[in-house]
């Protein structure tokens, strides 16, 4: 009688064991079934496909991968040569997300000021103290070469399809310039320096109506 | 007992899974209907995959093939498009082009659910040659991150500069064309992709379709 008892009780427990069993591998079926789906190539091509070189965003900031998970993002030398010397640059904190599109830092310079989008989403990892403490370095410096803010992207893959890049990005910026000194002409001082490249201190020289201008002209701001 | 529990449990997670489904699409949507259509937001807002956006209200824009894409691909036989309901994300593949064995796989300029397909270019696709983006217009798109989105594409000036750059590169590209790539005028020839020979037309792929490759320094 005592073992029919036990042997009850051993049936009882296990039937139980076996119920919240199911219902925990219940909760892990539902939760993968109604994950947010990435298509197939999107995710082969973001473990397998290695991105390489700059990628610039149509309002003159870039990106480039460093590491798998890492990219450096700046601003070009566009921008810095036609803001004229930064005198100060907010930026976002370490930790803070940031999305393609959506503000990424703030360069100032008396009452000229420029808001610049980021190229990419992420999260800030890193950001670079030196030019917080000398926002002229990035006047002084190949700003390509002068990282602002270190990000872990997020859709790195998709998102640098929507980023221009390789010959194309060389042309835009070719047509940029071109346009650039055809919005100055008639101007009383020279646009480009010798070489034919954008003086780099040109900022420093535009009046307010003509910054107004190229700032909504050229930095895709709308 | 344990079996109606077990019911019990299982119509819980579901019933719980739905409501959060239901409760995320309602924000978006009403992120999407919040925002009002800006005064600058007007002409066409053009992706580096050659795709562009108008935007007629903040909560439904339309999304099509551009003049550059018109030109190269020559003309278009067949479309393959999403149905309605589909999610499509900015940079993701939004629809295929076909003409003989040619086909291109074009980019989405911007995120959202697909709500309505021009049924007139999935007809008849040479609509697509139209000018005018009341009739060649692919996909009408409900947007997900309209505002932000959009400062990713070309536009205005901006716009202009590339499409000076785009001209300069694709005359480049086709160097030793045998045909004029131009017109008068200095346009690219409307029906230039009916000239293209099959390793010219990869070569356009490789330059002007695949934004995003990269190249190194």
């Amino acid at each position: 009688m005592q073992n029919l008892q036990e042997f009850m009780l051993f049936t009882k427990a296990t039937e139980y064991l076996i119920a919240i069993g199911f219902m925990l591998i219940f909760i892990v079926f539902w939760r993968l079934l109604n994950a947010p789906r990435r298509p197939l190539r999107e995710s082969v091509a973001a473990s397998l496909e290695v991105i390489k070189g700059i990628f610039a965003h149509p309002s003159h900031t870039w990106a480039e991968v460093i590491q798998p998970n890492v990219v450096n993002v700046g601003m070009d030398k566009f921008t810095s040569s036609v803001f004229g010397s930064i005198q100060e640059i907010k930026l976002p904190n370490q930790g803070d997300r940031i999305y393609q599109g959506g503000r990424a830092w703030r360069l100032q310079r008396g009452e000229r000021e420029l808001a610049q989008v980021s190229p990419v989403s992420g999260r800030v990892v890193e950001v670079n103290r030196k030019i917080v403490e000398n926002p002229e370095l990035l006047n002084r410096e190949d700003p390509e070469r002068n990282w602002i803010l270190k990000i872990a992207p997020t859709r790195l893959a998709r998102e640098a399809r929507n980023l221009l890049s390789g010959e194309m990005l060389s042309r835009w910026n070719q047509a940029a310039k071109e346009q650039l000194v055809a919005a100055l002409v008639p101007s009383s001082y020279p646009v480009l320096q010798e070489g034919g490249e954008i003086k780099p201190d040109l900022g420093d020289e535009l009046t307010s109506q003509q910054w107004e201008k190229i700032s909504r002209d050229f930095f895709n701001v709308f | 007992m344990s079996v109606v529990l077990l019911l019990l449990f299982v119509a819980i997670v579901v019933g719980i899974g739905i409501w959060r489904q239901r409760k995320i699409a309602a924000v978006r949507e009403g992120e999407t209907i919040g925002t009002k259509v800006a005064p600058s937001w007007t002409g066409i807002f053009v992706h580096p995959g050659h795709a562009w956006v108008e935007v007629a209200e903040p909560a439904l824009v339309a999304v099509g093939t551009d003049e550059f894409t018109r030109s190269v691909f020559g003309s278009v036989e067949r479309l393959a498009l999403p149905e309605p309901g589909t999610m499509i994300q900015q940079g993701g593949k939004a629809w295929r082009l076909k003409r003989g064995t040619r086909e291109l796989v074009q980019t989405s300029p911007i995120s959202g659910r697909v709500e309505e397909v021009n049924q007139d270019v999935v007809q008849n696709p040479r609509l697509l040659v139209e000018k005018d983006t009341q009739k060649n217009w692919m996909l009408k798109i409900r947007p997900l991150k309209l505002k932000r989105e959009l400062r990713n594409l070309l536009h205005g000036n901006v716009l202009r500069q590339w499409n000076q750059a785009v001209k300069d590169r694709l005359v480049a590209t086709l160097t030793m064309a045998e045909f004029p790539v131009l017109q008068e005028g200095g346009e690219i020839k409307p029906d230039l992709g009916d000239e293209l020979t099959s390793q010219q037309w990869d070569k356009v792929t490789a330059e002007f379709f695949n934004p995003g490759q990269g190249e190194d320094k």
